[in-house]
């Protein structure tokens, strides 16, 4: 083969003479240097560590419940259980138990928990965060991109990415987009305020803390979440409690299709306070809605309003748990677990 | 998987250290090849199969074609080649288009006529192997090569995943001679290799996606926007893709060295070019070339008069335009560089191509900058979403409307003048690098630096990229 190649166009001939050990042991410790200069500042400003949530990151964990375990303890639901969960707490309490957090924030969770259902290998414990209005069928879909994302779109080379990634992004300040080097430039150079530190936290395994105390100004906090949950009720229509039991048949299925394989599923309405839970009240009573659900379904039940224990925490924006609750809460909420047999005693 | 990733990391670590082991060449080689197809698979594994089609299909037909006894026997294999590598294009990448343009086309005529929607996924990098391929095929067919005599090179130059699913695309005879004897990396080629490597992760983490992505999807994804802001998008897009585009060739060619393997360069500095035809010289080189000597040249090139010239110019930049992508805007981009070619030769030829101010600097630096100017124009169709979008912007960027930069859009964040200094500046940036670059490598440049400045940058680099995170996104050409 007459083959000639032009050594001066690969830049293989090209490599500039550098003592390359040198220059790279000297890029290493310089970059080393001014990443941790800069995530020392940020710490002492009071920035946490913190994740950003994402498909690939839900999906490597979605990838991990179908292993046919019992003993698998599943969430699913959204920011409620994602605050008020705490799973270092669960971990102590039942170290031979696996969990996944696969709640998603903003957005109510039949999709996943349909996903589960359809799941052969999945025979664990699906603990869902659920309110009156995550059982409307309208609000099915909420999560599915989600899912069909892992069932599609994932691929081997997320997990590795979802590994690697939330372990590091778990560790360091400095790998949050909240404080990326051009927001803080732009921040400096048009004298604009440095980014503050989040009350919120998404830790590697995707639970979430939530600390109230380094929020300013909580109270519009408080009257722009109700506000907006109001405004969502006014923008959908109520379900009488007969046609609202329809929908509830449905998903009734699904918990079957899960008990069938011997798995089990907890719905659980995690705590709303103050002028939210008027509101949740005065839409979807409890006494028509949750207890007539409660009744009919065969999963278990549990809704803080029954149980002192889960009801006598402070909720700061109405209606999440701050990080110093969430513990607490947990425990309150295993024994209400155990009570059902649905984890040992 | 893509360089900008976690797991291309481990993947790269993994290759490398199997690399770096003593073991016989011919096990290296056959590592390389698994990794390549590891890395492909990790898109979609059923897609491989369309890999080794192409490979068997002119891995086959350069040997028919070096065996055929007659001319006629000769073009039967070479049709081989050409059915199978252009049948897999047209099939994935332009059956849907192809069909709703003869629905379109029906309709227009008075005949309803109701496609079948195809919904074919494309496969990644398929028009860059494809092209590869056919190249080791039309060259043993033009007698510029043999057949290579060992399967296991020639998959290995179709699959290397350096550079497989985005370029450069490399030439049979470029590679393969690499693979005869065994190759590792000096200290000297790994080092420039990984900093390479750095290098194309700067470009694509913290220049492309980092300061102007966001910028252009904000005016690419407004309902409307002012001139200023047609012309800020736009810059910003220019700034965009060169950076995403060469950003992976300087991944893919620093990978490739830190094997021990040469890729060709992919670029030299396009936006300092003085024309067009300078600017093809400089701008995806390995597709520009691969047009010329396959298309342009196959066409008659030059030989045949002004006319067929210029016939045969604008037929190469409407096909190179059509193999970016299955739509019209990519037609019209081709297009706007085929008249651009076109009345640039004119212009040659005329009196005021001879005017001595051209070969002044000031000159130069005029020619350039009307250079520039012309091909964000012509990447406002190439950015488009449709063809209203890109003649709209065209029409925003030609007659001004002197409205400020600001834009409303629903659900997306407005530019501001921060977003418009941002832009600004990195594109000054880009375009001083490019100046100054011009006539020169960057290997000069790093050469005659002293190597603790270097460091220093390097880790300036290293650090801002560590320090952007962000949503990742896919590098535009894997698309292509």
């Amino acid at each position: 083969m007459p083959l000639s190649t032009s050594s001066s166009n690969y830049p293989r001939h090209r490599a500039p003479v550098k003592n390359w050990l040198f220059l790279w042991a000297c890029c290493l410790v310089t970059a080393s240097i001014a990443v941790s200069s800069v995530e020392a500042y940020w710490r002492s400003h009071g920035h946490r560590p913190s994740m950003v949530d994402s498909l690939e990151h839900w999906a490597f964990y979605r990838s991990k419940v179908s292993d046919n375990q019992r003993e698998h303890v599943v969430l699913v639901g959204s920011s409620r259980i994602q605050l008020g969960f705490s799973t270092d707490t669960f971990r102590e309490k039942f170290p031979r138990h696996q969990l996944t957090q696969l709640a998603i924030d903003s957005r109510f969770p039949i999709a996943v928990l349909r996903d589960l259902a359809n799941d052969e290998q999945f025979r664990g414990i699906a603990i869902c965060s659920m309110t009156a209005l995550g059982f409307l069928r309208q609000n099915w879909e909420d999560q599915q991109d989600y899912v069909e994302f892992f069932h599609h779109d994932y691929m081997f080379h997320h997990a590795w990415d979802g590994i690697v990634g939330s372990r590091l992004k778990a560790q360091l300040v400095v790998l949050s987009p909240k404080v990326r080097i051009d927001r803080v430039l732009r921040a400096v150079l048009t004298q604009s305020p440095l980014p503050e530190p989040s009350y919120l936290v998404t830790r590697a395994d995707r639970s979430r803390l939530a600390d109230y105390s380094m929020m300013n100004d909580i109270e519009s906090h408080r009257r722009r979440r109700v506000d907006n949950h109001k405004k969502w009720l006014d923008n959908h229509q109520r379900l009488t409690a007969q046609d609202w039991m329809k929908d509830v048949a449905k998903i009734e299925e699904l918990v079957q299709r899960i008990h069938r394989r011997g798995g089990q599923v907890v719905f659980v309405r995690f705590p709303t306070a103050d002028e939210h839970w008027i509101v949740d009240e005065a839409t979807y009573p409890k006494a028509d809605y949750w207890d007539r659900m409660a009744a009919y379904t065969s999963a278990r039940t549990i809704h803080f309003a029954d149980i002192p224990a889960l009801s006598r925490f402070e909720l700061p924006d109405t209606s999440h748990l701050d990080q110093k609750d969430a513990p607490e809460f947990t425990l309150a909420l295993l024994n209400q677990l155990r009570r059902h047999q649905v984890v040992p005693r | 998987m893509v360089f900008n990733s976690f797991t291309f990391l481990i993947f790269f670590v993994c290759v490398l250290t199997l690399h770096r082991l003593p073991l016989p060449w011919r096990v290296k080689k056959t590592n390389l090849l698994l990794a390549s197809y590891l890395f492909y698979a990790a898109w979609n594994p059923p897609f491989v199969l369309l890999l080794w089609l192409s490979t068997l299909a002119d891995w086959h037909a350069a040997k028919w074609i070096a065996a055929a006894g007659s001319r006629t026997a000769r073009r039967l294999a070479l049709l081989v080649s050409l059915l199978v590598n252009l049948g897999l294009l047209g099939f994935f990448k332009y059956g849907d288009f192809l069909i709703e343009n003869f629905a379109a086309l029906a309709e227009l005529v008075g005949v309803a006529y109701q496609p079948l929607e195809l919904d074919v996924i494309l496969p990644v990098g398929i028009s860059f192997y494809t092209f590869q391929t056919l190249s080791y095929s039309l060259d043993v067919y033009q007698g510029k090569a043999k057949p290579w005599n060992s399967f296991l090179d020639f998959a290995l130059y179709v699959t290397f995943f350096p550079q497989l699913v985005a370029g450069p695309i490399v030439r049979a005879v470029e590679f393969l001679p690499q693979c005869v004897a065994s190759r590792t990396a000096s200290t000297r080629e790994f080092g420039w290799g990984l900093n390479l490597l750095l290098i194309g992760l700067f470009e694509k983490i913290v220049v492309a996606d980092g300061l102007l992505a966001p910028v252009v999807d904000t005016v690419y994804g407004a309902a409307t926007v002012s001139s200023s802001s047609a012309w800020i998008g736009t810059f910003a897009f220019a700034g965009q893709i060169f950076c995403d585009f060469s950003g992976y060739s300087t991944c893919a060619i620093g990978v490739a060295m830190c094997l021990g393997f040469g890729l060709p360069d992919n670029f030299r500095y396009p936006y300092a070019a003085i024309g067009f035809s300078d600017f093809w010289r400089r701008w995806h080189i390995s597709l520009s070339t691969w047009l010329r000597d396959y298309l342009y040249i196959a066409l008659g090139g030059n030989r045949r008069g002004a006319i067929r010239t210029h016939i045969n110019l604008m037929l190469t930049m409407l096909i190179g335009g059509l193999w970016h992508g299955a739509s019209w805007t990519f037609v019209i981009w081709g297009g706007l560089h085929g008249l651009y070619l076109v009345a640039e030769r004119l212009l040659k030829k005329s009196i005021v191509g001879n005017w001595r101010i051209w070969r002044t600097f000031l000159g130069r630096l005029v020619l350039a900058v009307i250079t520039f100017l012309l091909v964000c124009v012509a990447w406002a169709f190439f950015r488009a979403e449709s063809l209203s979008q890109g003649l709209a912007m065209v029409e925003l960027m030609v007659i001004p409307d002197l409205s400020p930069i600001y834009v409303e859009t629903a659900g997306l964040k407005p530019i501001g003048k921060w977003e418009a200094f941002v832009t600004l500046a990195t594109l000054v940036c880009i375009l001083s690098v490019h100046w100054a670059l011009r006539d020169s490598t960057l290997e000069a440049a790093v050469s005659s630096m002293p190597s603790f400045l270097w460091a220093v940058i390097d880790a300036a680099m290293l650090t801002a990229i560590i320090m952007m995170p962000g949503e990742d996104r896919a590098f535009i050409y894997f698309q292509f």
